[in-house]
C-alpha cells in the first residue's frame, strides 16, 4: 500500500488549472475559482468567462448571443435557481502515443485520467463561507503490479473556507500545495520535481490575502492523512505575486517538507506576462533539494519552464512548452523538453488538446537520439 | 414606399409638383430608370422635387459621387444664403443655432456625409483620394455637429469611418528590419563505418548560438519574411552501439554554419504578438574525428538540410522574445531555438 501511494504521489496526471488567461487579464485565480490559487471547480463568474471570453462560438447559432451564453454556463445549461450549491462534472482523457511513426516501438493507449464529481456549498456575502467537495477517478500507475488492491476513485480535494474580508481568507482540508504556477502539464518538471502535481495534495491549512498589486499564499501541512504516515510530506510553503506595470505578475515560491525517508526543499521564481488578446508567457525558475534520511548524500535538482501562447482567435491557443531539467546541478547532464501544441475550446465545455513532446538529452558522455511523444486529449465539463 | 413618402414630406414638397415619369419610376422603385433619365440631361432645370428624387436614387444606386453633385447644386440653388452664413459663422468661431437653419438644408448636410463616408468606405487601399474625401467628410461632419444635427448618429457614423481609414491605414505593409540572438540546438547525423562493411549510426546533439536578424514585409496582419543567421556552437558523439567498436567518443567538437530561409507570420495581438512557419535550411560543418582503431572510419551525413519550422513571437516595443520549432524534413532530428531580437 505504501509503495502504491507512493507511486500515485510520483506518477502526476495533471494539474487543472489555466494560468495563462493572465493574457486575458486575469491576473488572480480567485477571479474564476473558489480555491484562491487556481484548480478545482470554478465559480460561477469563471463559467461565465469560459462561455463568453474562453470557449469558441463554433457550436454555437449565429448571431452570438453572449448573454445567452453566460446564462447557460451553469451547470445542465441554466442558470442555478438556488445560490448555496454549485455542482460540477469533470473529465479528462488522452490518447498518448509514445515514438510515432517508430514500426518497432510505437505505443499508443487511451487513459481516462480524471472522472469527478464535483460540489460547493456556499454561504454568506460574497460566498464567504465554501465547502468545497471533489471526489473523482484517478488511474493506478502502469508500474502498479496487476492485481494489486486500489481504488481508483477517491477524494482529490475536501475543504472549508472562510474569507474574514474579501482580502483575507483561510481554508482548511484536503488542497493542492501552494507552490509556483500551477501550469496544465502534468508531467512538467516545475510541478514534478517539487512535488506538486496533481496527485500531491496534501492535509493543512491555507491563508491567502489579495492587496491591491499583490497576492500571497502560506500553506502549513501535515500530508495526505489518507497516506500510511511514515510517507506523509509534512510542512509548509510560502508563495507571493506582485502585479507589475499593470498587467503582469511577478512571483517567488518556497516549500520545504519532509517524512521518514526525504526531507524536501524547493524554491523557484515564476514570472506570467500579459501579452494582450489571451497571449502570454509563463516562467518559471526553481531548485529542488532532495536529502534522503540516513544518509549524507543530498542532491539538487534545477527546473526550469517557459511556456508561451498565443491567441489567434477566440477559443484557440497555439502553445510552446519548453522545459529545462538538470537532475544534478552539480552534473552537467541536462534535459530539455520542447513540445508545440495546440489548445481548442471548441466551446464552454469542451477543450481539445494537441501535446507533441521532443525530449533532448544532453550530456558530456552520451549522445542519444530524441525520444517523442504525443497527446491527444479530451476535456469535458459540465 | 413609406420611407420614400417620409422622405419627400421632410422637404414639404408637393407630390404632384414632381414630374409624373420621375415620380412613377420612384414608386416603382426604379432607381435605375430614374439614372438613365438624369445621365441623359443632366443640365436640365429639373426641379428642387426632381433633384431630390433623382439624389435618392443616386444613392440607391451607390452611385455617391453624382448623388454629392446634385446635393451640392440643390443647396447652391436653394440654400445659397444660408449655406454661406453658415460657413462664415463656423470659421468665425461664432455660436451657432441649429434653428437658424432649415431641416432640408441640414439634411442635404447629412446626405453628403453620408455619400463622402460610403466613398471612403468603399476603399479597399489607403491612398491620396481617401485624404481628399476625407477633408470633405470631415467638413461636413463638422457642420452637423455644428448644427446639433442627428448628433449620435453623426458620432457613431464618424466612428465607423475613423476604424475604416485606420483599417486601410494598417493593411499597409511596411519594411521591417531586426537583428536577432538565439540560442539553438541542432543534430547532424553521421555514420560510424568499419572496412568488413559493418556501420553504426552516429548522432552529434549541438548547441550554440545564432545571431543573425530577418527582413521583410509586416501590415496589421501579416509578416513575410526572409531571415538568417551564423551558427556557432558545439556538440558531442557516442557510440551507443559498442559490439563495433568499443567506445568512440567525442566531446565538444566545434560545428559553425549557417541558417536562413523565408517565412511567414500571423499576428495575433495588438502587442504584435505572432505566430508562422519557416523553411530555412541548415548549412553546418562538423569535422568528426576518425577512430584511433584501424580499419574504421566516418561518414558524415550531408551538412545540407532543409527544415520546417514553428515560429512564435512576443513584443515588447521595438524588443522581441522569439522560440522556434522545426524538424528536418525527411529526417528524424529537430532544430530549436529561443532568445531575443530588436527591430531597427
Amino acid at each position: 500500500m505504501n509503495i502504491l501511494l507512493l507511486l500515485l504521489t510520483l506518477f502526476s496526471v495533471k494539474a487543472s488549472s489555466y494560468s495563462n488567461f493572465i493574457g486575458h487579464g486575469y491576473t488572480s485565480c480567485l477571479n474564476c475559482h473558489f480555491n484562491p490559487f487556481g484548480g478545482g471547480p470554478l465559480n460561477d463568474y469563471g463559467r461565465v468567462v469560459a462561455a463568453t471570453a474562453i470557449g469558441s462560438t463554433l457550436l454555437v447559432s449565429k448571431p452570438v448571443d453572449e448573454e445567452k451564453l453566460a446564462y447557460m454556463s451553469g451547470f445542465l445549461f441554466r442558470k442555478p435557481k438556488q445560490n448555496w450549491l454549485r455542482t460540477q462534472l469533470n473529465y479528462r482523457g488522452f490518447r498518448v502515443v509514445r515514438n510515432p511513426g517508430s514500426t518497432e516501438n510505437e505505443e499508443a493507449k487511451w487513459i481516462n485520467m480524471q472522472a469527478d464529481a464535483r460540489a460547493v456549498l456556499k454561504f454568506g456575502e460574497n460566498d464567504k463561507f465554501i465547502t468545497v467537495l471533489n471526489f473523482g477517478y484517478a488511474p493506478l500507475p502502469t508500474s502498479v503490479p496487476e492485481g494489486t488492491e486500489s481504488s481508483e476513485w477517491r477524494s482529490r480535494e475536501h475543504y472549508v473556507g472562510y474569507r474574514f474580508t474579501p482580502k483575507f481568507g483561510l481554508y482548511a482540508g484536503l488542497m493542492d500545495k501552494v507552490f509556483g504556477i500551477k501550469v496544465i502539464e502534468h508531467i512538467a518538471f516545475s510541478r514534478v520535481s517539487p512535488q506538486v502535481t496533481q496527485n500531491d495534495q496534501t492535509h493543512g491549512v491555507t491563508a491567502h490575502y489579495i492587496g491591491e498589486s499583490w497576492e500571497m499564499g502560506a500553506q502549513g501541512f501535515v500530508g495526505n492523512l489518507t497516506q500510511d504516515e511514515d510517507l506523509r510530506m509534512k510542512g509548509g510553503s510560502f508563495t507571493f505575486e506582485k502585479t507589475t506595470f499593470g498587467i503582469h505578475r511577478l512571483g517567488a515560491s518556497i516549500k520545504s517538507s519532509e517524512n521518514e525517508y526525504l526531507k524536501l526543499l524547493a524554491y523557484s521564481v515564476h514570472a506570467r506576462l500579459n501579452l494582450k488578446e489571451g497571449s502570454a508567457i509563463l516562467t518559471e525558475l526553481g531548485q529542488t533539494n532532495k536529502k534522503p534520511e540516513n544518509t549524507t548524500d543530498a542532491t539538487t535538482e534545477r527546473f526550469g519552464l517557459l511556456q508561451t501562447y498565443l491567441r489567434p482567435w477566440r477559443g484557440t491557443y497555439f502553445l510552446a512548452n519548453i522545459e529545462y531539467f538538470n537532475r544534478d546541478i552539480n552534473q552537467d547532464d541536462y534535459t530539455v523538453r520542447w513540445g508545440p501544441g495546440l489548445q481548442y475550446f471548441m466551446g464552454q465545455r469542451i477543450e481539445l488538446r494537441f501535446d507533441l513532446y521532443n525530449t533532448r538529452s544532453f550530456a558530456l558522455k552520451s549522445s542519444t537520439r530524441d525520444s517523442w511523444m504525443y497527446l491527444l486529449q479530451t476535456h469535458i465539463w459540465f | 414606399m413609406v420611407l420614400i413618402s417620409l422622405f419627400l414630406s421632410l422637404f414639404m414638397v408637393s407630390a404632384g409638383a414632381a414630374s409624373s415619369g420621375l415620380k412613377q419610376a420612384i414608386k416603382s422603385k426604379n432607381y435605375q430608370q430614374i439614372s438613365d433619365t438624369y445621365q441623359k440631361d443632366m443640365q436640365k432645370n429639373y426641379s428642387r422635387e426632381e433633384l431630390i428624387i433623382i439624389s435618392y436614387s443616386l444613392r440607391k444606386l451607390k452611385f455617391f459621387r453624382q448623388d454629392i453633385k446634385l446635393n451640392i447644386r440643390i443647396i447652391n440653388k436653394h440654400y445659397s444664403a444660408k449655406h454661406k452664413k453658415l460657413l462664415n459663422s463656423i470659421k468665425r468661431g461664432d455660436s451657432i443655432d441649429g434653428d437658424d437653419y432649415p431641416e432640408a438644408l441640414k439634411v442635404l448636410y447629412w446626405n453628403l456625409f453620408t455619400s463622402y463616408g460610403e466613398i471612403i468606405k468603399g476603399y479597399d487601399e489607403d491612398s491620396k483620394l481617401v485624404e481628399a474625401d476625407n477633408k470633405y467628410f470631415t467638413l461636413f461632419s463638422k457642420i452637423l455637429s455644428e448644427l446639433e444635427f442627428r448628433e449620435g448618429k453623426v458620432d457613431k457614423y464618424n466612428d465607423a469611418i475613423i476604424a475604416h481609414r485606420q483599417y486601410l491605414t494598417n493593411k499597409i505593409f511596411h519594411f521591417k528590419k531586426s537583428w536577432s540572438l538565439l540560442y539553438v540546438s541542432w543534430q547532424q547525423d553521421a555514420t560510424l563505418k568499419s572496412d568488413s562493411g559493418e556501420e553504426a549510426g552516429l548522432i552529434v546533439t549541438n548547441k550554440g548560438f545564432c545571431v543573425g536578424g530577418d527582413v521583410g514585409y509586416e501590415n496589421y496582419l501579416y509578416h513575410f519574411y526572409f531571415d538568417g543567421c551564423l551558427l556557432y556552437g558545439s556538440g558531442g558523439v557516442k557510440n551507443n552501439d559498442q559490439d563495433l567498436i568499443e567506445n568512440y567518443q567525442q566531446s565538444n567538437v566545434p560545428a559553425y554554419g549557417i541558417k536562413a530561409g523565408p517565412g511567414a507570420s500571423i499576428i495575433v495581438s495588438s502587442s504584435k504578438s505572432r505566430i508562422g512557419i519557416k523553411l530555412p535550411m541548415i548549412y553546418s560543418v562538423q569535422k568528426l574525428t576518425t577512430p584511433s582503431d584501424p580499419g574504421f572510419s566516418i561518414d558524415q551525413d550531408a551538412s545540407l538540410t532543409f527544415i520546417g519550422s514553428l515560429y512564435s513571437r512576443w513584443q515588447f516595443n521595438k524588443w522581441y522574445f522569439q522560440t522556434e520549432f522545426g524538424k528536418y524534413l525527411k529526417q528524424e532530428q529537430t532544430f530549436w531555438g529561443l532568445g531575443i531580437g530588436k527591430e531597427f
